[in-house]
């Protein structure tokens, strides 16, 4: 997939732009000026999502009467498609698609985006519910079976909050949910350790590619229970009613990341978490696009300030296959040959 | 700004379920334009439906009598009760006439977020119903979201006792789907799919 042309109009602070695409793009600016804007407008212009903020009314420029954003994208196929989303401060998202009306959640799995932001080295050190995301989101995408399953999954656990929590919880229909609950946690959680299975050589290498040195990359998923969800959220059931939480199930799984044989979270030095960062979101591009035909754009955030010059020639190398759109506060010499476009003020000022 | 008995009727009006403001406007002004007589018949009907409307005693479809059609027809199957959410869904089974026999209409589904608990739903009268040996099997037709499975595991556990056959309706009504928007021909497949639970 490549996205060809974009504009936008009353986003965050640009008040409109107009952008043609290359297949590798560099966005270069001072912080604030607009760069990570337009990149996000990327974002939100092929699936309706933004990487910034859950809350799409947030994109509204200030002052403005509505956002838009519209894209032409062309597919492996060689089919072209325009997308246009739209929204004021009185009616949420709007997305056409070819003209046609469509839901905003369709959009994900025909224009796969991923998207690497600097915050994202929080997959190697940061809390669970991250990698989980991380895991669920390639799913998703993947597989509608699993994001159906995800959307139920989310909705028992939410009925079951709401069960625990209330005055007097009928008995009968706490074990019903707890049922509906383990057996959706057995198939999310196989489901994860499967994708993780196809996940550990790709990241692995990937990782070697950035890095230049042979590393060892090893995944393992933790599950919440020992051998039966159901048994383990029985056996939990008072403790769930004190906290008004449920502390089994896949909401509460894991998986770790070992680099060399040592927990990377406990161990990786800086620069070893940030390519192992890296490599989780280039890896899980190339499972996308096994998965779903089409090979994901790549939106990389600020990436190459931290990067000392061999390891981003590394990593340009390594992403050559994916169209790429580079945010950067100054121009990177390896990357004369990208098409680069001057961001200030929430304008383009040259390209 | 509009007369204050022109915003009052657009304010009522927008509190109907599906109507938003620009509707509201757009009802109210088409009523104003069309005069006097039309707005009473409008009324009228409002008046009669709201007074005449009430809950079959049996089993709590909407009626103008104690009794429902349904309930009250000699000539339907009283040996088999389809189980459902809400009166539009027995509105969809008739449409479709592929079902002889009597409803059960619950007043909704457990759902815990909603404060919507097992003791909100017309269940006792659902056992009631059950008692002697007319009825002979349960049909549990609440709808595949994850409340209408949870009610149904419910019901299944409920009924068991009193020893008829309980089947749930399979396929065909889409995931998360609502009775209400299944076709006819749909809802007659899944009736015929349906499979024994007990
Ligand atoms: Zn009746």
């Amino acid at each position: 997939m490549n996205v060809v042309t974009l504009q936008v109009e009353g986003f965050r602070n640009i008040e409109a732009a107009d952008l043609l695409f290359q297949t590798r793009n560099l966005l270069v600016g001072p912080n604030g000026a607009g760069k990570t804007s337009i990149a996000e407008a990327v974002a939100v212009a092929l699936n309706g999502r933004s990487f910034r903020t859950f809350d799409l009314a947030m994109l509204l420029r200030r002052g403005a009467d509505y956002w838009r954003t519209v894209a032409t994208v062309n597919q492996e196929d060689n089919s072209t498609h325009r997308i246009a989303i739209s929204a004021t401060s009185q009616q949420r998202e709007r997305v056409k698609l070819d003209d046609r009306n469509v839901r905003i959640t369709q959009l994900a799995t025909d224009f796969p985006v991923v998207t690497f932001i600097p915050e994202d080295r929080d997959l190697v050190v940061g809390l669970p519910g991250i990698r989980r995301e991380y895991l669920d989101s390639i799913l998703a995408r993947s597989d509608p079976s699993v994001y159906r399953l995800l959307s139920r999954a989310a909705k028992i656990l939410k009925q079951r909050r709401n069960l625990i929590r209330s005055n007097n919880p009928d008995i009968v229909t706490l074990d019903i949910f707890d049922e509906e609950l383990a057996s959706a946690s057995i198939l999310i959680s196989d489901a994860r350790e499967n994708l993780l299975g196809y996940l550990q050589g790709v990241v692995e290498e990937f990782n070697q590619r950035i890095t230049g040195r042979s590393e060892e990359v090893c995944f393992r998923y933790l599950r919440s229970w020992k051998n039966d969800p159901l048994s383990d959220l029985k056996a939990s059931r008072s403790y769930d009613f004190r906290t008004g939480s449920t502390s089994v199930g896949f909401h509460r799984d894991d998986f770790i990341i070992e680099l060399n044989g040592l927990p990377a979270k406990s161990t990786a030095s800086q620069g070893q978490i940030r390519s192992l960062a890296i490599a989780l979101r280039v890896g899980s591009a190339q499972v996308l696009q096994n998965n779903i035909g089409e090979p994901p754009l790549l939106i990389l955030d600020d990436v190459f300030a931290e990067f000392d010059r061999s390891r981003a020639a590394r990593l340009v190398t390594a992403i050559g296959q994916y169209q790429t759109i580079a945010t950067n506060t100054e121009h990177v010499d390896i990357m004369d040959d990208w098409s680069v476009y001057e961001i200030s003020g929430g304008r383009i000022v040259s390209h | 700004m509009y007369p204050a008995s022109l915003s009052k009727l657009m304010d009522e009006l927008s509190r109907l379920p599906g109507i938003g403001p620009k509707s509201a406007q757009r009802i109210a002004l088409f009523m104003v334009k069309r005069g006097p007589q039309d707005a009473q018949r409008l009324a009228e009907a409002l008046l009669a439906a709201a007074a005449n409307t009430k809950r079959c005693r049996e089993c709590f479809s909407l009626s103008e009598e104690d009794l429902c059609g349904v309930c009250a027809n000699a000539g339907r199957d009283h040996s088999v009760i389809c189980v459902v959410e809400e009166p539009r869904d027995v509105l969809a089974f008739e449409r479709g006439m592929s079902f002889r026999g009597l409803y059960h209409v619950l007043g909704g589904v457990i759902s815990p977020m909603d404060g919507i608990g097992p003791e909100q739903l017309h269940l006792g009268e659902l056992l009631n119903r059950l008692r002697g040996d007319t009825v002979k099997e349960v049909i549990l037709a609440t709808s595949s979201t994850i409340e209408g499975e949870a009610t149904a595991t419910y019901l299944a556990k409920l009924i068991a006792p009193a020893g008829v056959n309980i089947s749930r309706l399979a396929t065909g009504v889409p995931v998360g789907g609502d009775l209400d928007y299944v076709d006819e021909v749909t809802l007659s497949r899944a009736l015929d799919g349906r499979y024994r639970v007990t």
